[in-house]
C-alpha cells in the first residue's frame, strides 16, 4: 500500500513539473523567435532610415 | 530592470519550492487516512488558488483596458490568463492522479473537478480566439469581453453543478480543504508562496514578450508605410 | 430611450422579415436539428421508459446545435455592403441594435424548436404535453439565454477568421450552466414530475443566468459595435 501511494505521490508531482517546465520552454522559444523578429525589424528601419 | 525583477521572482520561488519539497518529504508525519499520497495536497491546492488570483487579475485589467484604453492592461489580461490556464492544468492532473490512487478512477464528475474543468475550457476558448482576430485594438477589446464573460461563467457554472439530480452517482471526495492538522499549514503555505513566486514572474515573462510583439507590428506598420 | 426601443423594434422585424422570406438560416437549422434527432436514435438504442431520463439532454443537445445556426448569422448578415458600418455609424444606440438582433434570433431560435419538439415526441415516443406551459417557460428561458450570449458573441467574432468555428467555440462553454440547467428542469418536466420544491433549482438558475447575461451584453456591446 505504501509503495504504491509513493510512487501516485512521484507521478502527480513529476506530471506536476512537466507541466510547468514544458509551458516554461514554450515561452522561452517564443521569447526568442520575438527577439529576433524585433532585431531584423529595427535592423531593417535604421537601413531605411539611413538611406 | 524587468528582466531582473522576472529573474529574481523565478529563482526565489525555486527556492521556495525546493524548500518546501524538503519539509513536505522529510519533514512531516504521514497522513493517517490516505499514506504519502496526501502530500500532493501541497502543489493541487495551491495550484488551483494562484490560478484563481490570476484569473481575478485578469478580470480587473480586461475592466480597466475597455475604461482606459489602454494597452499596457490587455497584456497583462493575456498573461495572467496563459498562466492562470496551465496552472489549472496542474490542478486537474494532480486531482486526477490523487483521485486514481484514492477511489480507482481517473476522473469523477463531483463539483470541484468540473468547475476546475469548466474554467479551463472557458479560458482555453479565449486562448483559442485570441490570435484569430488579425487586428491589434479589436483583438484586445474582443479578448477583455470575452475575459469578463468567462469569468461570470464560473460562479453559474458552480450553481448548476449543484442541481440535485446532476452528478450524484459518484461520491464526493473530499480534497482536504479547511479539514488540515495545524502541522500541514506551514508548508501548504510555502507551497502557495512559492506557486505565486513562479507564477508571477512566468507572467512578467509573458506581459515583456506581448510589448515585444507590439513593438514588432508598430515597426511592420512603420516599414509598410513608407 | 423610446427612440432605443423603436430603433430595436424595427431591427427585429427587418430580421425576422429578412428570414422569413428567405428560410435560409431556418431551413438550416431545422432540417439539421431533425437529422440530428435522427441520429441520436441510433447512438441510444434505450427501452422507452429508459429513454426518459435522457429525454431532457437529448432536447437540449439539439436545441444547442440549431441554435448555434441560427445566431451565426445573425450580426454576419450585415457584413456584405458595409451594412454593419452604416448600423454602427447611425444613430441607433448599441444595445438597440443589439437588442433586435437578439429577440429576432430569440424567435427564429423558438420557431425551430417547437417544429422539433414534435418530431422529437414522435421519434421517441415521449409524451409533452403534460404541463405544457412549465415546459414552454423552460423552452423560452433557456432559449433567450442561448440567443442572447449568442449574438453577443456573434457580434464580437463577425470579423474573425475562421468564423463559423470560433463561434461555437466561445458559445457552447459559456451557455453550458444554462443548459445543465435547462436539461434537468425538461428532464424532469417530460418525467411527468411537478415543477416544485427542489426542481424549481434549476428555474432559478436559468433566470439568474439570462439576468446577468443580458446584463452583461447589453452593457459591454458598446465596446464591441465600433467601426
Amino acid at each position: 500500500m505504501d509503495i504504491t501511494n509513493l510512487k501516485f505521490l512521484f507521478y502527480g508531482y513529476s506530471a506536476a513539473w512537466f507541466i510547468i517546465t514544458a509551458f516554461v520552454l514554450l515561452l522561452v522559444s517564443r521569447g526568442r523567435r520575438i527577439d529576433r523578429e524585433l532585431a531584423r525589424l529595427r535592423a531593417l528601419v535604421e537601413n531605411k532610415e539611413r538611406s | 530592470m524587468r528582466e531582473k525583477a522576472t529573474y529574481l521572482l523565478g529563482a526565489l520561488g525555486a527556492l521556495v519550492m525546493i524548500s518546501n519539497l524538503h519539509t513536505i518529504f522529510v519533514g512531516l508525519p504521514d497522513d493517517a487516512l490516505q499514506g504519502m499520497i496526501f502530500r500532493i495536497i501541497f502543489i493541487h491546492v495551491p495550484a488551483d488558488l494562484v490560478a484563481d488570483l490570476f484569473f481575478t487579475i485578469a478580470l480587473v485589467t480586461s475592466v480597466l483596458f475597455l475604461a482606459r484604453k489602454n494597452f499596457i492592461y490587455d497584456s497583462i489580461t493575456v498573461a495572467c490568463i496563459e498562466v492562470a490556464t496551465m496552472l489549472i492544468l496542474v490542478n486537474l492532473v494532480t486531482g486526477s492522479i490523487w483521485g486514481r490512487n484514492q477511489w480507482g478512477v481517473w476522473w469523477t464528475w463531483d463539483l470541484r473537478l468540473t468547475t476546475q474543468l469548466m474554467k479551463f475550457v472557458l479560458y482555453m476558448s479565449y486562448l483559442v480566439v485570441r490570435p484569430a482576430i488579425a487586428e491589434p485594438t479589436q483583438k484586445a477589446t474582443m479578448s477583455a469581453i470575452i475575459a469578463i464573460f468567462a469569468y461570470a461563467d464560473v460562479p453559474l457554472v458552480w450553481m448548476a453543478i449543484r442541481l440535485p439530480n446532476v452528478r450524484t452517482n459518484h461520491p464526493s471526495p473530499v480534497l482536504g480543504n479547511g479539514k488540515m492538522a495545524a502541522v500541514y499549514n506551514a508548508p501548504f503555505g510555502m507551497g502557495m508562496l512559492a506557486l505565486l513566486l513562479i507564477g508571477s514572474a512566468l507572467v512578467l515573462l509573458r506581459l515583456h514578450q506581448e510589448t515585444s510583439q507590439r513593438e514588432i507590428d508598430s515597426l511592420r506598420r512603420e516599414l509598410h508605410a513608407a | 430611450m423610446t427612440h432605443g426601443f423603436r430603433t430595436a423594434y424595427a431591427i427585429a422585424r427587418k430580421d425576422l422579415r429578412t428570414e422569413l422570406r428567405t428560410k435560409e438560416s431556418l431551413n438550416a437549422a431545422a432540417s439539421f436539428a431533425v437529422v440530428i434527432l435522427v441520429l441520436f436514435s441510433f447512438a441510444f438504442p434505450l427501452e422507452r421508459d429508459e429513454f426518459y431520463a435522457i429525454s431532457g439532454g437529448l432536447l437540449w443537445l439539439v436545441y444547442s446545435f440549431a441554435g448555434a445556426l441560427i445566431v451565426n448569422r445573425g450580426f454576419a448578415r450585415e457584413l456584405p455592403n458595409d451594412c454593419l458600418d452604416v448600423l454602427i455609424a447611425s444613430r441607433a444606440p448599441g444595445w438597440a441594435i443589439f437588442l433586435g438582433k437578439a429577440v429576432a434570433a430569440f424567435l427564429l431560435l423558438l420557431i425551430v424548436e417547437f417544429i422539433c419538439l414534435p418530431v422529437f415526441g414522435l421519434f421517441y415516443n415521449i409524451r409533452w404535453t403534460d404541463s405544457f406551459g412549465s415546459l414552454v417557460l423552460v423552452i423560452v428561458l433557456a432559449t433567450w439565454g442561448i440567443t442572447v450570449v449568442g449574438t453577443a458573441f456573434s457580434a464580437v467574432t463577425v470579423n474573425v477568421r475562421v468564423r463559423e468555428l470560433m463561434l461555437p467555440v466561445l458559445l457552447y462553454p459559456m451557455i453550458i450552466p444554462l443548459l445543465i440547467g435547462a436539461m434537468e428542469a425538461t428532464t424532469v418536466l417530460l418525467s411527468g414530475e411537478a415543477m416544485a420544491g427542489d426542481n424549481l433549482y434549476s428555474l432559478q438558475l436559468l433566470v439568474v443566468f439570462d439576468v446577468i447575461y443580458t446584463a452583461l451584453a447589453l452593457y459591454l456591446i458598446d465596446y464591441v459595435l465600433v467601426v
